[in-house]
This record gives structure tokens, sequence and C-alpha cells, in this order.
């Protein structure tokens, strides 16, 4: 029956990315403790959930239209715009991009490798 | 008047030569360039014209939302489309969108299901059924009632009074609408002489009739070398001349020409070629003696999205030997002694003759200043720029001259907005067709044509009108 849903063919991967990161936070709350071991692989799982928070809010404030269309234009430069228009844009976004002014990512918008 | 300077004793010249002639020193004024925002610092067309709507809509936004108040009361309720209620009177604002459906649109041409042949030169592009719609920043809605969709444009921001039928949902009943007011005026110093400034476009040089012979005539008038000491004492309080775009004939972009392969084409140079050499004799004449602005028009070897930019030096070797040689954007914006000048070339007064019914060249000059917006039809039928932070075009201040390039004849007229500030409007004539200049008295703000002829005739020869 599944199979002639539309879910059936198109894993819904919300879940999985929503479960990995409620779960990771947990994960490293419990073995906060443990083993020095440990410790490395826990940073670097806390830090890949930072990096998908990061990238999360820069994509809110790419999808938020009160600050105008996003394609086309770098992050920084709407930001900029926005701020220009005193619509008054979070400035942790700016610190968020100016921080990793080298990644691609970061800097340019959700929709970047789609060509015009 | 220009004229009535004419010193009593005409016929001056008429007498022995002497040692020592009379000289006149022409006036000089103060001038500010304004035009600073036309100048295209980086040329990025990875974009789409999107931005530039959205930025036309948040800058003038404000503007509308003050206007709708003065208007309506204070209290009247602003929203946006997605908060609409039905049956609730409030005010909107937004960009109109006029969807006619004999626009040129590539997509059609181009779509093979249709098999369309292509369309015919028209005129005018307007029919009876198209449609007003209203834009905010996220939806739209069709507009009825009161306003007359043949004349407006696309692209003007508008705010509108009226509610959203529970019956007629999707359709925006209008009971009233304005537009954004202009800025104020900074006032003018008031001056004791008499300056003027003089506005020439359209001179066409390359065309099969193009007409030298007047243009030698305005030349010459402008430099003071014609007339007597009266005329030339009164030709010596013309402090600038602007070349208002087209001064190259629409006949040197030869289509044929242009689309042929470039290796068919080496031994040929092109006709503008010429024509820009006979513009560089004309231009050092004038520049020579004064100062000079020249801005490019459509037919001139420039870019063709507005705005457009300067004309380079390098086509004009003579002519730019001397400071007083200015290549400017079109539109241009400057202020002189105090007076705010703006002027397009024309394009815009063009475009929205081929898109709305008005046949009044004069009359779409004025509702550009009406509408706040110097040409509301770019990006959508009109060739512009991609920009992403900032719309030039929105008029930033009132302006006291305002004038459009070739148009078919001269016209003018002094609009008074609500505040009672005044603006001269100008429409200046093509001058291979009018052999006409206009000249602005920047002390009384008033503007008067001067019209060149010249008839072998076996009674008379007449000179300057």
């Amino acid at each position: 029956m599944s199979s002639d849903l539309i879910t059936g063919h198109f894993r819904q991967k919300r879940t999985t990315r929503s479960s990995a990161k409620r779960t990771e936070p947990q994960s490293t709350q419990q073995t906060a403790k443990p083993k020095s071991v440990q410790l490395g692989a826990d940073k670097q799982s806390s830090s890949k959930s930072e990096t998908e928070n990061d990238l999360d809010v820069l994509k809110q404030f790419d999808l938020n239209w009160e600050y105008g269309p996003c394609t086309g234009i770098t992050r920084l430069q709407r930001w900029n715009r926005a701020s220009k228009h005193d619509l008054n844009p979070p400035v942790a976004v700016k610190e968020l991009i100016l921080s990793h002014s080298d990644d691609s990512m970061y800097t340019h918008c959700l929709w970047n490798d789609y060509e015009l | 008047m220009f004229c009535s300077t004419v010193s009593q004793d005409a016929g001056g010249l008429l007498c022995e030569p002497t040692e020592r002639s009379k000289t006149f020193k022409r006036s000089v004024s103060e001038y500010t360039d304004h035009s600073e925002r036309f100048k295209l610092k980086d040329r990025t067309f990875a974009r789409q014209y999107a931005h530039m709507y959205a930025e036309r809509l948040c800058v003038m936004r404000p503007k509308l939302i003050e206007a709708a108040k003065k208007k309506w009361g204070q209290n009247v309720r602003t929203k946006k489309l997605f908060e609409l209620k039905a049956e609730e009177k409030v005010v909107v604002v937004g960009t109109l969108f006029k969807h006619m459906e004999l626009q040129p649109s590539i997509l059609k041409e181009i779509s093979d299901e249709h098999n369309l042949m292509p369309q015919p030169e028209r005129a005018k592009f307007i029919d009876e059924a198209d449609e007003l719609i209203l834009e905010d920043e996220l939806q739209r809605i069709l507009l009825v009632d009161k306003l007359d969709k043949r004349a407006l444009v696309t692209g003007v921001v508008v705010a509108v009074y009226g509610m959203e039928p529970d019956e007629d949902r999707g359709k925006f009943h209008i009971e009233d609408y304005c537009f954004a007011e202009l800025e104020t005026q900074v006032p003018v110093p008031v001056k004791e002489k008499d300056r003027y400034v003089a506005l020439v476009s359209g001179l066409d040089i390359g065309s099969k009739s193009e007409n030298m012979m007047n243009l030698q005539l305005l030349a010459d008038l402008l430099s003071g070398q014609l007339g007597d000491e009266g005329q030339q004492e009164a030709a010596a309080n013309i402090v600038r001349v602007i070349v208002a775009g087209n001064s190259l004939s629409q006949d040197t972009r030869d289509k044929n020409q242009m689309k042929q392969a470039k290796y068919l084409t080496k031994k040929t140079t092109a006709s503008s070629v010429e024509a820009v050499k006979s513009l560089d004799d004309i231009l050092v004449q004038l520049a020579a003696s004064m100062e000079v602005d020249l801005m490019p028009g459509e037919f001139d070897p420039a870019n063709h999205t507005l705005p457009q930019q300067p004309l380079h030096r390098c086509m004009f070797p003579q002519a730019t030997m001397y400071p007083t040689m200015h290549c400017v954007t079109n539109p241009y914006d400057f202020s002189i002694d105090g007076v705010r000048i703006l002027g397009t070339s024309g394009q815009n007064v063009q475009d929205i003759y081929r898109f709305s019914c008005l046949e009044d060249h004069l009359q779409m000059l004025e509702n550009t200043l009406i509408w706040g917006h110097i040409a509301p039809t770019a990006p959508d039928t009109l060739g512009c720029y991609p920009y992403y932070d900032e719309d030039p075009f929105i008029l930033p201040e009132c302006p006291h001259v305002y004038f459009a390039g070739s148009m078919p004849s001269y016209q003018s007229k002094v609009f008074r907005d609500s505040k009672g500030q005044k603006v001269l409007l100008i429409n200046v004539p093509r001058f291979s067709q009018t052999s006409t200049c206009v000249l602005v008295n920047l002390r009384t703000l008033e503007c008067q044509p001067v019209t060149f002829d010249m008839s072998f005739q076996e009674d008379s020869f007449e000179g300057e009108k």
C-alpha cells in the first residue's frame, strides 16, 4: 500500500534530520562525563549540528519575504540592503556570513546552484 | 525674453572696420552634478529584475502611505494584500501591472504551438481587453473601477482605497486612488541677471536628410558669431548647452551592416564613423566657447539599456580637448545656479506612448512626474540595468525644470503640484525636423523656442526668428 502513495517513493527527509538534531544534543549531554576518547567524536557531532543550525538560520533569512528577493545576490548584499531600508535584519546573520566568508554555502543564497 | 535684449543700435556692425571691436564675456554659472546614481559601477547581468521592483515598492511605500493618509484621513488602514478581508475598506499600496494581449512577447513568438506570424509594426500596443493588476510583495489582485487603465502603464506604484467584495473575490473595487507626492523643492535663489540654458535634441547627423546648415546656424548663435552686437551680448548669457540625445541619426544604424559577418565588413566603415566626425566638428565649435553636455540617445553609439552611460571621449578627439566638453548619462540630473534640472533623451516618454492611449507627449511627461518615477515601464518594456539595491529612476527631489528630448514638437507647460510647487516641463523637439532649440531662462524659469530657417529666395534672407 505504501508504494502507491508518494511517501512510499520519496522518503521524508525531514523526520530523519530533525530526529538527528534532537538526538545529537541529547547524546552529547549523556556522554558529557565519560571517557576522553569519545569526547573528540562528540565535539565533531556537536559542531556538525551547529553548522546545520547556522545554515538553517541563514535559510530562514533567505526565505523571509520582508527582506525582498534572495536569488541572484549574495546574502551579505541582501543583508546590507535590508539594513539600509531599516528592516533590522538580525546581526547574528551578518556575523555568521562574515565568519565564513570563503564558504559559498554561507555567503550565497539557498538557490545558488540553480542557474538563472 | 532672449531677443528683446537686442540693442538699440541694430546694424552696428554695418560700419567701417575698427581696430577694437566689442567683446562680450560669457557668464559663468555654478554647476553641480547629481547624476552619480546613473553611472554604473559594476556590470553584473546575472540577476533578475524582481529586485528592482521590490526596491521600487519598498522605497515608495512610505511616501504613498503618507499621501494616502493626507488624502483619506490619518485613521485610514493600510493593509497588505494577504491581510485583506472581504468587504473591508482599506488602502493597499502596490505596483501596477497592465496585462496587455498585444504586448510583444518573445515567448509567444518562439512558441510553436501558437503558430504566430511575426506581429506587424504597431505604434501602440493597447487593447480594450487590457487589465490592471495590483501587485505587492506577495500577492496580486485584479483592479476594477475608477482607474483609467488606458492611461496607466506597468510599473507605476499607486495607493488604492477600496475593498474586495465578498461575491467578487479576486477583484478589488476601487473607490479612490492616489500617487506619491513630490518632495519639497529647494527654493531657487533670486538672481539679478538673465542666464540661459540651451536645450537641443535630435540632431540626427548622418541621415539622408540631414540639415547641417541649420545646425551651423545654431552653433554660430550659441558661440556668439551670429547677429550684431546686441544679439552677441544676449548670446553671452547662454551659459550651457545640453544636447539631449539622438545626435546620430537612425540611418547610421544600418540593420544590414550590423547583421553582416565581421569578415565581410572589414573594408567598409560604419556610417556612424562619418557621422561622429561631423558631430565632433560641431561640438568643438560649441565647446570652444561654452559648457557642453552631451547625452546619449536611442540611436547613439551607447548602451541600449537605461541608464545609458556617457559616450566615450575617444569619439570626439577635438571636442574633448576642451575642459568644457562633458559626456553625461541619460537620464541627466544636475543643478545650475541653484536650479535643479532633470531630463532624459525621450525613451521613457516614447515607451509610455507605445503602451498607453495618451497622445500628448507633454501629458506623458507630466504623468511621470505625478507618478514619481522617471521611467515606470523599465524594466518591463524599456531596457534597464538589473539593479538590486536601488532604483535610480525614482525622483529623489522635485526638479525645477524637467525635459525630454527627441519629441515630435516643442511643447512646454508649468506644472503645479498639490503643494503649489512649480515645475517647468519641456518637450525638446527633434532638431532635424523642426530646426528648433529651446532656451530656458534660469531667472524667471520660462522657456522659449528658437527656430532656424534658411530659404534662398530672391527677396529676403531669413535669419533666426
